[in-house]
């Protein structure tokens, strides 16, 4: 199942809160929906769950349009947004048959899947539990379990791990995994970069609406590296080596990071590999010397500038 | 068991989800119970209180009739305020664009939607009921009240309260801002106030003329069936813009709503005709016009906040041929189709109702028809009615132009909003103008038609004088023209937009060269 978004644009008014964004996933995939506050993340990701129409472009689940047939798109996407249920006067259980119900599941199946959705989401012991009476984690959860409910092979979650403690968090990221490998294609958008850098495997950064970078992570992650970090230690004094780096015509920028140097490296691969054989050759005992990965924390920090709309 | 077991679970399964969801959030909730206690407790109150306080209720013959006028008051104020307006702010919420309920996005259809609501609106309703026909039946122990008549009045409130928590159902759908949810608000708890009016009077005439004196003849059957069907028909005009409001934007929403309007306009028409051709009489006719004209009136503004664009959904199922395509134009959801849709429907309306008075005599059995030539009461009630269409439309019109011109790239719904500030501007300006210009001599009765012509509140008051009526008519036929006239491209560009999608032709794969294939074996 490939989802495609083409050139999306949303205007309210003067304010371009999308404008032009384009990017695809499929299944068995993470993709990860990167932006500061009010790049247009909600915007779009309303679009794809049917509740909102963009001004232009088109959006496709298989070829077929969500804007022209909403009805057949909420088949196959669940769709958890960044709020939280707020029915005061119904327990988990029943938020969920009702949600089973109306998505037309009947009888036996229905029941059998909500308890499996509750049992998969850790909500078995909680069930009877009113909503007003949930924290913050486990409402999130509830949400979760409300967006899987119809077992959708599209998956759409605006800010999943916004409020959650530690441990829940790696347990959203596992759910999120299992979920990935059993063919679903998520779309995620969050704030915390280093938990999407583990679990996506591709990303879309925007900013004011625009699209920034898109595509695999790893081919975000290089594209935007012109230089390699690397982390050099020896058994020498971290002075002397700083002095010997710089003298490099490879390296463009040392520092000294408490018992080795870090420095940037052009050239690419070649380029470290080049300097490393250089300093072996020139009797410098090199005890350390590795590349620090760029993540998605880095590209986001490089191609976004802060603005706000 | 088992068997029973097996029923069980085919009606849950076929139940309403959203009817399910709302009456188990009723159980749950105090406010329902808190409120179905405190009606109790009322009622119990009410008849402790006035057979306590009352001295002669042992000799009196109109205790019943009193203690059940007072608690029929009582419950059709809690049935038509209450649960309309509970049901209206509840769906409103769910509506709500920062955060509408996700069962919107579910695979319910809209129509399951609004059907379930007002389900358990309903069921709230008997539920109130219920609780009070106990107290009420009581009444009939006390004297100067038939059991017929109660049991008559409550059926019909029941039946009014079934159709406000509908329009209590349409205004909490409708995604608008502050100030249209005002709007929408007073105006449902001025129709609830109506209908309990409505009810009062039914409980008047049931209770103090008898039910076996008020259906006496037929005509007094033909009154309640007329009444019935219109009560069902407003219902159902209100679950049709309900349906629509909540449907996709991209859908043709409007479509059922106008097909419902013009069926129900050629039912009532023929109906109408049927009644004036048994009865001799003229009033079936002039409900028909006038019920037509005030139902146009209010939808010609509402047509120009329908879309202007139509998404490749709805254009799919656009015919190619020139006469089904304006059929289709003519009904689907469209702000120019719509417009002269209404203009059609007035068209036909008038010329039946003038056709049938002028001509009343060649038509077959003139002898039943004959009592409508030449009836003055209906040539004013036509000429009346023309005079509203004509406004509207002028004003209509004026308000897209203005938008055309001034905000062309704004939403449609401006068009309807201008078309109302200029009837306030047109109406209120050449007044203060003539305010300043005849100082003391002001009067607005004698004030020249140049400085009232636009305000048709105030020319209401004038049309009674022939002449005054006939340089009116000019007027607004000029500005309805040529209002027509300079809007004719938003006309043309529509039409031209409304074809049928034809997707645009994928170029196929570049076939492979035969010898390619034999040369890679």
């Amino acid at each position: 199942m490939e989802i495609k978004v083409e050139n999306l644009k949303r205007h309210f008014g003067g304010t371009k809160a999308v404008d032009g964004i384009s990017f695809s996933f499929s299944s068995g995939s993470i993709f990860g929906f990167v932006g500061p506050n009010g790049a247009g993340k909600t915007t779009t990701m309303r679009i794809l769950a049917t509740l909102d129409e963009p001004s232009e472009g088109e959006v496709t689940i298989d070829g077929v349009s969500v804007v022209d047939y909403p009805e057949r798109t909420r088949k196959c996407v669940g769709f958890m947004p960044d709020t939280l249920p707020a029915h005061r006067d119904m327990t988990i259980h029943e938020y969920l048959d009702f949600f089973a119900r109306a998505y037309g599941l009947k009888g036996k199946r229905r029941d059998s899947m909500v308890e499996q959705i509750e049992e998969f989401t850790n909500l078995t012991k909680i069930r009877w539990k009113f909503l007003k009476d949930l924290s913050k984690g486990m409402k999130q959860r509830v949400s979760l379990a409300r967006s899987l409910v119809h077992d959708p092979p599209v998956l759409i979650l605006d800010e999943p791990a916004n409020g959650l403690d530690p441990r829940a968090r790696i347990e959203l990221r596992e759910l999120l995994k299992v979920l990935a490998e059993q063919g679903k294609a998520i779309l995620i958008s969050s704030h915390i970069l280093t938990e999407l850098s583990e679990i996506c495997t591709g990303a879309v950064i925007v900013e004011q609406g625009r699209m920034l970078k898109a595509g695999h992570l790893d081919q975000i992650v290089e594209s935007n590296r012109t230089t390699r970090t690397v982390i050099v230690r020896t058994d020498g004094s971290p002075a002397d080596l700083h002095k010997e780096l710089l003298q490099s015509p490879l390296v463009s920028e040392a520092r000294i990071t408490g018992p080795g140097v870090t420095i940037e490296v052009d050239g690419g691969d070649d380029g470290c590999v080049e300097l490393l054989r250089s300093l072996v050759s020139r009797k410098v005992r090199v005890i350390e010397f590795h590349q620090r990965r760029a993540d998605l924390e880095d590209v986001f920090m490089t191609v976004t500038q802060g603005q706000v709309q | 068991m088992n068997f029973l077991k097996t029923i069980g679970g085919r009606v849950n399964d076929h139940a309403n989800a959203v009817m399910v969801k709302e009456l188990r959030q009723a159980v749950q909730s105090r406010v329902v119970i808190a409120l179905l206690m405190l009606f109790l407790a009322v009622d119990v109150l009410i008849i402790s209180g006035y057979l306590s306080l009352s001295h002669d209720v042992q000799s009196s013959q109109r205790a019943g009739r009193d203690l059940f006028y007072t608690l029929l008051g009582f419950l059709a104020g809690t049935c038509m305020f209450f649960v309309p307006i509970s049901a209206a702010l509840r769906l409103s919420m769910e509506r709500n664009h920062s955060n509408i309920d996700l069962f919107f996005i579910t695979t319910i259809s809209p129509g399951a939607i609004i059907r379930g609501k007002f389900w358990a609106a309903l069921a709230l309703t008997a539920l109130l009921y219920s609780a009070c026909l106990p107290f009420m039946t009581m009444t009939y122990m006390l004297r100067g009240i038939e059991l017929p008549a109660i049991f008559f009045t409550l059926l019909i409130s029941f039946l009014l309260t079934s159709v406000v928590i509908m329009m209590g159902l349409f205004a909490g759908s409708v995604q608008a801002g502050m100030f249209l949810r005002m709007v929408l608000g007073g105006l449902l708890l001025q129709a609830a106030g109506s209908a309990i009016s409505m009810v009062m009077g039914v409980a008047v005439s049931s209770v103090d003329f008898g039910l076996s004196g008020m259906f006496t003849d037929i005509e007094s059957w033909l009154v309640l069936g007329f009444f019935l069907l219109l009560g069902a028909s407003i219902l159902a005009l209100f679950y049709l813009l309900a349906v629509a409001a909540v449907s996709a934007p991209s859908s043709n929403r409007m479509m059922p709503t106008r097909i419902f309007l013009t069926l129900s306009w050629l039912v009532y028409g023929g109906v109408s005709g049927l009644a004036v051709w048994i009865q001799s009489e003229i009033w079936p006719m002039m409900i028909w016009v006038i019920g037509t004209i005030v139902a146009l009136c209010v939808f010609l503004p509402l047509m120009l906040a329908e879309r202007e664009n139509w998404t490749p959904r709805v254009r799919k199922s656009i015919p190619r041929s020139f006469l089904p395509r304006f059929f289709c134009w003519l009904f689907y959801t469209g702000a120019a189709g719509g417009v002269l849709w209404c203009a059609l429907l007035f068209g036909m309306t008038f010329l039946v109702g003038f056709t049938v008075v002028t001509y009343a005599e060649f038509i077959p059995r003139s002898g039943s028809f004959g009592a409508l030539m030449g009836d003055e009461i209906l040539l004013e009630t036509l000429r009346g009615c023309a005079i509203a269409f004509l406004y509207t439309w002028c004003y209509t019109l004026s308000g897209l132009f203005v938008r055309r011109m001034l905000f062309p790239r704004s939403a449609p719904l401006v068009g309807t909003v201008t078309a109302f500030v200029l009837l306030g501007l047109m109406g209120v300006i050449p007044l203060i103008a003539a305010y300043f210009i005849q100082g003391t001599h002001y009067r607005l009765e004698t004030l020249p038609l140049v400085y009232v012509v636009a305000n048709p509140m105030v020319m209401v008051g004038r049309l009674d004088e022939a002449e005054t009526w006939v340089q009116t008519m000019n007027f607004l036929a000029v500005w309805g023209v040529l209002i027509f006239l300079v809007n004719l491209p938003w006309f043309r560009m529509q039409w031209q937009r409304f074809t049928r999608y034809e997707p645009k032709a994928v170029p196929a794969p570049d076939a492979v060269p035969a010898e390619a294939v034999v040369a890679n074996g």
